[in-house]
């Protein structure tokens, strides 16, 4: 359905642009229809990035994305039009994608009147239908973004992600600024749709929990790098690489009973160490080889 | 145990041009030193202005009633002087968000060492060492006071809230959400460290943890209160509430957890200014009764300390 191949974005900056800072190296995913993939790392690890090439929002340094065996970067306006509205976006803080000024109806029906789907009636059945879809009623229709809250707005975001029949939905961050009950209510109607649908997704989070309930595939990123890729399950009941080992046992889980390893040490790491694992300055298992050589993935 | 901390039918209420805004009603609540106390709820549950009104930083249209007794000493009925001494000093607040909490202009150092100088008067070199030395103890290299905000990460900025509220080891800590934003593994050195500084306090230091994360709540609390609408809805020891939730509202929040079932509560919280009578989990709970639409609910003791407001729990 969907592929990233050797993905990579470098950003510049400084005076002449003579800094450069890695963003994205080399990652390579595929996604199936109806598969969710879940990017899973800490901020500044390049998740986002990544999910903005896969969307079509920056254009890599190298590497191509593959929307049904076609390169997105490639694309004719015409027909970046057309896979705008196969593929959609959820941003991560719900409170700044609407426009304040705009009730929700207009939000909701600007997506249809852009790619001219629909208008008038039919463009309200669409939008009705779709509001109470995601648990929301006719009443929200005329209300601005302020009146509505964190888990609501978010649940709006949701239904104009499917107003254009998508089957691709990348979604970044969706529920970190939400209540761990109001997230119970956006991911559960988020599978939903997903089933119903069979849309593929590109889930990106950093909180282990969600993509555990969520992801039928993790990727692992750190740095940039993507160092582990496998099921779920197998993720969670036997990761490989030492990063993932840590990050599962510093998880916090929610049992009073159980034993907590809290680590109040700071681990201090270079930005500027382009040679090498990235891993290395926090790895247990760290030998010369490790030094001179950045590992490639292998199965 | 002796209690630190006695708040005693504390009600906030604010006033705003839709009607009274009711944040909390009728809070009872007793820290005990050495303890964690963590005060669990959503997103305007009023979990926030009960630890601001305990130190006194609401803001000016909120009323306040109700008594809360640090030691022998009611808060709410000192002067903004004599607040001031104890602030920072003997109660501190950890922010919820530490970026906007911090001055951007000052050297972290700098605003460490304003706090010992104001409290302890220190001169400034001596109020400088003082700031470096905190900030070793929350595990940062002394060199770090020189940097300003902006150059720290999510993390670092946390780490040097926490400083900053050490820095006159206060006996009483607030917390508001210390690990709301971070990363798993820095969400966890996080928690460590207010771990250890309560737990090295040799029972002398206690905490006010507000947060909605029941995990942070489990490794951290020893005992927990859980807020609805502005109603603390159920108290007791942390392993009891979390083996055996009673109140159907804590059953749902418990469960809701994606590691714990991921199982939503229907509907959404209450308006504060158009709260419901009777029980305010009444639309939302699955074993109402007509009789909980009528009547608040008192607090049923079910054993030892565990007390739950619910006819039917």
């Amino acid at each position: 359905m969907l592929e990233a191949v050797n993905l990579s974005k470098s950003f510049y900056y400084g005076l002449f642009q003579r800094n450069k800072n890695d963003a994205v190296k080399n990652v390579s995913f595929k996604i199936k229809k109806g598969e969710t993939l879940c990017l899973l790392g800490e901020s500044g690890c390049g998740k986002t990035t990544a999910g903005m090439m896969i969307a079509g929002l920056i254009k890599p340094t190298s590497g191509m994305v593959l929307y049904r065996k076609e390169n997105i970067f490639k694309y004719r306006p015409k027909e970046l039009k057309k896979f705008r509205t196969r593929l959609q976006i959820i941003f991560q803080d719900p409170d700044t994608v609407l426009n304040p000024r705009w009730i929700i109806e207009k939000s909701l029906s600007e997506p249809l009147r852009i790619h001219g789907l629909a208008n008038g009636k039919e463009s309200r059945d669409r939008i009705m239908e779709l509001i109470e879809t995601v648990g929301l009623s006719h009443e929200h229709l005329n209300r601005y973004p302020f009146e509505l809250s964190g888990g609501q707005l978010q649940r709006i975001i949701l239904a104009r992600a499917l107003l254009l029949k998508p089957d691709f939905i990348v979604a970044d961050e969706p529920t970190s600024s939400l209540d761990v009950s109001v997230q119970a209510q956006i991911l559960t109607i988020f599978k939903e749709l997903q089933k119903k649908f069979q849309l593929s997704c590109l889930f990106i989070t950093h909180d282990l929990h969600v993509a555990r309930c969520i992801a039928d595939r993790i990727a692992v990123m750190y740095k940039g790098t993507m160092l582990e890729e496998g099921n779920a399950e197998d993720i969670f009941s036997n990761p490989v690489h030492p990063y993932t080992r840590g990050l599962l046992d510093s998880l916090i889980i929610p049992d009073p009973e159980a034993v907590h390893p809290l680590d109040s040490n700071i681990p201090i790491t270079s930005d500027r160490n382009y040679t090498g694992c990235k891993y290395k300055e926090l790895c247990d298992y760290r030998e010369q080889i490790c030094e001179e050589k950045e590992p490639v993935l292998k199965k | 145990m002796e209690s630190v901390l006695k708040i005693k039918d504390l009600s906030v209420n604010f006033n705003s041009k839709d009607g009274i805004v009711k944040a909390a009603n009728n809070l009872n609540l007793t820290i005990y030193s050495g303890e964690i106390l963590g005060l669990i709820g959503e997103t305007g549950s009023g979990k926030t202005v009960l630890g601001q009104a305990i130190i006194k930083i609401l803001p000016q249209t909120a009323r306040v009633t109700g008594e809360i007794w640090y030691g022998n000493r009611n808060i709410l009925a000192l002067g903004e002087e004599e607040m001031n001494k104890i602030r920072g000093k003997e109660i501190a607040l950890i922010f919820q968000n530490p970026s906007s909490s911090l001055n951007p202009s000052l050297k972290i150092g700098e605003q460490i060492a304003e706090t010992v100088q104001k409290h302890q008067g220190l001169n400034k070199k001596e109020a400088w060492e003082k700031a470096e030395a905190i900030l070793s103890q929350v595990g940062m290299p002394p060199r770090f006071a020189h940097y300003y905000p902006h150059q720290y990460s999510g993390g670092m900025r946390q780490r040097a809230m926490v400083a900053i509220c050490l820095a006159c080891q206060p006996l009483f800590y607030i917390a508001d959400e210390p690990t709301r934003g971070l990363d798993v593994t820095v969400q966890n050195q996080i928690a460590g460290l207010l771990n250890s500084i309560i737990k090295n306090g040799k029972g002398q230091r206690s905490m006010l943890l507000i947060t909605h994360d029941i995990s942070v709540a489990a490794a951290l609390t020893d005992s927990m209160a859980i807020m609805y609408a502005g109603e603390i809805v159920e108290y007791g020891p942390t392993r009891e509430v979390f083996k055996n939730p009673l109140h159907p509202y804590s059953k749902g929040l418990l469960n809701s957890h994606p590691a714990k079932g991921l199982k939503p509560i229907k509907g959404f919280s209450p308006s504060l200014i158009n709260l419901p009578e009777g029980c305010k989990f009444f639309s939302r709970c699955s074993r109402a009764e007509k009789d909980c639409q009528k009547e608040v609910p008192m607090f049923g003791r079910k054993g030892g300390k565990h007390i739950v407001r619910c006819f039917y729990a």
